[in-house]
C-alpha cells in the first residue's frame, strides 16, 4: 500500500462519546469510479463516481470494563447511522483539549467486531464500520483525561471469570480466547438520491470464538458411526451456548457447535503443546 | 595528493620527518604505550580530583558557560538543528549531484554551515582548556608522541626529563602531518591500495589487529565500508562516491528511509498487524515526542496533506467533504488515469 499516511490522534469518539483506552483508528477511502466510454472516442466520456465508501476500524484496550458496542446481536449491527469523529491536535498539550483538525464519518454501520482475551497482554476490542461520508471538519472531541488510579482499570488475563466450555478447560489451561465476527455490510440506494439511505449487514453472520489452551492432555473428542435415525453423539456434536465473563461484561453465543479443533506445538525444540478449538454459531453475540 | 606516499606510511607503520635538519622516525605507537598513556590520563584525575583551586572540571566549565550565557541549552538546540540541516543539506547535495551549477551551491551551503558548526564548537569548548580532562588529555597525547618519536632508533625525548620546548616544538610540527579523514578516504578507493587489499584482504597488516594503527584500522573500516556500498545494488554513481559530502548524503539518505521503513514495520506490528489495507491510520500518542515520531513515518506527500487539512481546517470553520480537498481530487484523478490505462490494453 503506497501513500500511507500515519497521523498522531489524541482522540476518537463514537457517536459524540469519547473512546476511553482507544489504541488506533485506521481508515480505507475508496472511491468506486467507473469510466463511460463511447465507440469511437478514446477518451472516456466521464467517470462517475459510484459509491464513494470509508471502511473504519477502532482499536482499543478494554478499560474499566465496558465496550463500545453493547447488546444483542441485532442491536449491535442494525443501526446504520452512527458517526466517528477523529480529532487531531497540534501535539503540544499533554492532553488534547482543543484539536485543530477533525475527520468525520457519517452513516456507519457496524461491519465486523473481535475481542482479544490473551494471556499476556492486554484484552482489546476492535471494531469495524462502513460509513458512506467523510469529511474534513463537522466535528471534535477532546480527551477526557483518565486519572491515575490506585487500582488496575486497563483488563488483562485476571480479568477473565470464566464460561468456557468444559471440553476446552478440561484439555489444559486456557490461554487464549478470541471473539469475532465480520459479516459486512451492503449499501442501499435508490432513484432520486446519490448518497445510500441504509446499509445492511449481510446475514447469515458467522460469529467464531475461539479457545487455545496449552495442553495437559489430548482434546477427548472422538466419534464413532451414529445410530440409525440419529446424528452423532457426544459433547463435540452438542450445540451450546458459551457464556464468558469479563469483569464488567459478558459475551454470550448461542447455540455454538465446536467447528474445529486444532493440536499443534510440542515439538523437539521444546515448544509447549497447544489445543485450539474453534466454535461457530451464527447471528448471536449479545454483549452485557 | 600523495596516495602512493600516504600508502607507504600506513601499510609500513612509521613516516619519516625532518625538522631543523634532524630526520625524526615517526613509529604509531602500539597498544601498551596507549594503555600506560591511558593510565596516566586516570592518574591526573585521581591525583587531582580535590584541588578545587587550581582546576576546573568539565562539567562545571559547562556551568560557567551557562551562567555567563557563553553557551546556553538554547546554542546546543541551535547546535543540534545546524547539523540537521547540514545532513538535508548533504542529501540535497546527493539528489542533485546531476546538475552542476545546483551543486555548486550546494557545496557552498555546505561550506557556511561547516563554518558555523566550527564556530559554535569553538564557543562550546571555549573553556575547555582551563580543565583538567583537558590537561591529563594533552598529558596524555604528549607521552604518546613521546614514546613513537626516534632519531636514529632511540627514543627522542625521555617523557620525565625531555626539554618540554623541544617536545612541543616537533609535536606541533608533527600535527601537520596528521593524516586527515578525508585523505584516508581517498586512500580506500585508490586503485594502488585495492590491489593490495583484493590481493590478501585484512592479512595486509600484521595480526593481531589490535595492535593496528589507528591510521591502519580506519584504512580497513573505510574500505570495508566502500566495499559495502558498491556491492550494495542502490549504490549511487562512481562520481557520488568519490565525493565525500555527496557520499555521506547518500549514507543519510538511505539510513532515514530504511529507519522510517523499520519503524513503521515496528508501528505496524506494534498494532498487531491490522489496518493492511487502510490509507490513513491514526495513532493514539500521549506525548509531543510520540506525536513527532508518528509522523515521522509520512513520507512529504504524506506529511503535505497531513498538513494541508490541518490548513485547511484553521482557514475554514465549514466542513469539508472528503473528495473535495485538493490532494483527494488529484488521487481521483491518479486513479482514473489508472484506470483508463489499464482499459487501454
Amino acid at each position: 500500500m503506497g501513500n500511507r499516511v500515519f497521523y498522531a490522534c489524541h482522540a476518537v469518539a463514537v457517536n459524540g462519546a469519547f473512546v476511553r483506552g482507544a489504541q488506533s483508528v485506521g481508515m480505507n477511502t475508496t472511491f468506486d469510479l467507473e469510466p463511460v466510454f463511447q465507440l469511437g472516442q478514446l477518451k472516456q466520456i466521464d467517470t462517475v463516481t459510484l459509491a464513494p465508501q470509508v471502511e473504519i476500524t477502532v482499536s482499543r484496550a478494554m478499560e474499566g470494563g465496558g465496550t463500545i458496542l453493547s447488546g444483542a446481536f441485532e442491536d449491535i449491527f442494525e443501526g446504520s447511522n452512527n458517526n466517528i469523529c477523529v480529532s487531531v491536535g497540534d501535539d503540544t498539550s499533554p492532553l488534547l483539549q482543543s484539536p485543530s483538525s477533525h475527520i468525520y464519518c457519517t452513516g456507519a454501520g457496524v461491519t465486523g467486531v473481535t475481542y482479544n482475551f490473551p494471556v499476556d497482554g492486554i484484552f482489546t476490542e476492535e471494531v469495524s464500520y462502513l460509513a458512506y461520508a467523510k469529511q474534513a471538519g463537522g466535528c471534535s472531541v477532546t480527551a477526557t483525561e483518565i486519572q491515575d488510579l490506585d487500582g488496575q482499570i486497563v483488563a488483562t488475563r485476571q480479568y477473565y471469570q470464566g464460561g468456557a466450555p468444559g471440553i476446552v478447560t478440561s484439555a489444559g489451561n486456557l490461554t487464549n480466547i478470541t471473539i469475532s465476527t465480520s459479516p459486512g455490510r451492503e449499501f442501499m440506494y435508490k432513484l432520486g438520491e446519490y448518497k445510500a439511505f441504509h446499509s445492511y449487514v449481510n446475514t447469515p453472520a458467522e460469529v467464531t470464538v475461539e479457545f487455545e489452551v496449552t495442553a495437559t492432555s489430548t482434546d477427548n473428542i472422538g466419534w464413532v458411526e451414529a445410530q440409525a435415525c440419529a446424528g452423532p453423539t457426544g459433547p463435540a456434536f452438542t450445540s451450546q451456548d458459551i457464556s464468558l465473563s469479563i469483569c464488567g461484561s459478558s459475551f454470550l453465543m448461542e447455540k455454538c457447535k465446536l467447528s474445529n479443533i486444532t493440536y499443534g506445538g510440542g515439538d523437539t525444540g521444546g515448544g509447549n503443546a497447544t489445543i485450539n478449538f474453534t466454535y461457530t454459531t451464527f447471528n448471536s453475540l449479545t454483549i452485557s | 595528493m600523495d596516495i602512493e606516499g600516504l600508502l607507504y606510511r600506513v601499510i609500513s607503520g612509521f613516516y619519516l620527518i625532518t625538522i631543523n635538519d634532524i630526520e625524526y622516525k615517526i613509529i604509531y605507537p602500539d597498544l601498551s604505550i596507549k594503555q600506560r598513556a591511558h593510565s596516566l590520563y586516570n592518574d591526573i584525575l585521581k591525583n587531582n580530583r580535590f584541588d578545587t583551586k587550581h582546576w576546573l572540571r568539565k562539567s562545571q566549565a559547562e556551568i560557567l558557560l551557562q551562567k555567563n550565557g557563553i553557551w546556553t541549552s538554547e546554542q546546543e538546540e541551535e547546535l543540534k538543528i545546524l547539523k540537521n540541516r547540514l545532513e538535508d543539506i548533504k542529501i540535497e547535495l546527493y539528489l542533485k549531484y546531476a546538475d552542476p551549477p545546483l551543486k555548486k551551491k550546494i557545496k557552498d551551503s555546505i561550506k557556511t554551515a561547516n563554518k558555523k558548526i566550527n564556530e559554535m564548537y569553538s564557543k562550546k569548548n571555549s573553556m575547555e582548556h582551563l580543565t583538567l580532562e583537558y590537561y591529563a588529555d594533552t598529558i596524555k597525547n604528549e607521552y604518546i608522541l613521546s614514546q613513537t618519536i626516534y632519531i636514529k632508533d632511540k627514543l627522542a625525548f625521555d617523557f620525565n626529563h625531555s626539554n618540554q620546548y623541544e617536545l612541543h616544538e616537533v609535536i606541533s610540527e608533527l600535527r601537520q602531518h596528521t593524516i586527515s579523514i578525508s585523505e584516508l578516504k581517498a586512500l580506500a578507493r585508490s586503485e594502488l591500495w585495492k590491489s593490495y587489499w583484493t590481493a590478501s584482504s585484512t592479512d595486509i597488516f600484521s595480526p593481531p589487529s589490535y595492535n593496528w594503527s589507528d591510521d591502519q584500522r580506519t584504512l580497513i573500516n573505510l574500505t570495508k565500508m566502500y566495499d559495502n556500498i558498491y556491492a550494495n545494488p542502490d549504490r549511487p554513481e562512481n562520481a557520488v562516491i568519490e565525493d565525500d559530502d555527496a557520499l555521506e548524503g547518500w549514507m543519510i539518505f538511505t539510513h532515514r528511509k530504511y529507519e522510517k521503513e523499520r519503524k513503521k514495520t515496528k508501528l505496524m506490528d506494534s498494532i498487531g498487524g491490522k489496518y493492511k489495507n487502510a490509507n490513513e491510520i491514526f495513532i493514539v500518542t500521549n506525548s509531543v515526542e510520540e506525536a513527532k515520531e508518528v509522523y515521522s513515518l509520512n513520507d512529504a506527500q504524506g506529511m503535505a496533506q497531513v498538513n494541508h487539512i490541518k490548513q485547511i481546517m484553521k482557514n475554514s470553520d465549514e466542513p469539508i467533504p472528503w473528495q473535495e480537498l485538493p490532494h483527494v481530487k488529484m488521487q481521483i484523478e491518479q486513479q482514473i488515469k489508472q484506470k483508463n490505462a489499464k482499459q487501454g490494453k
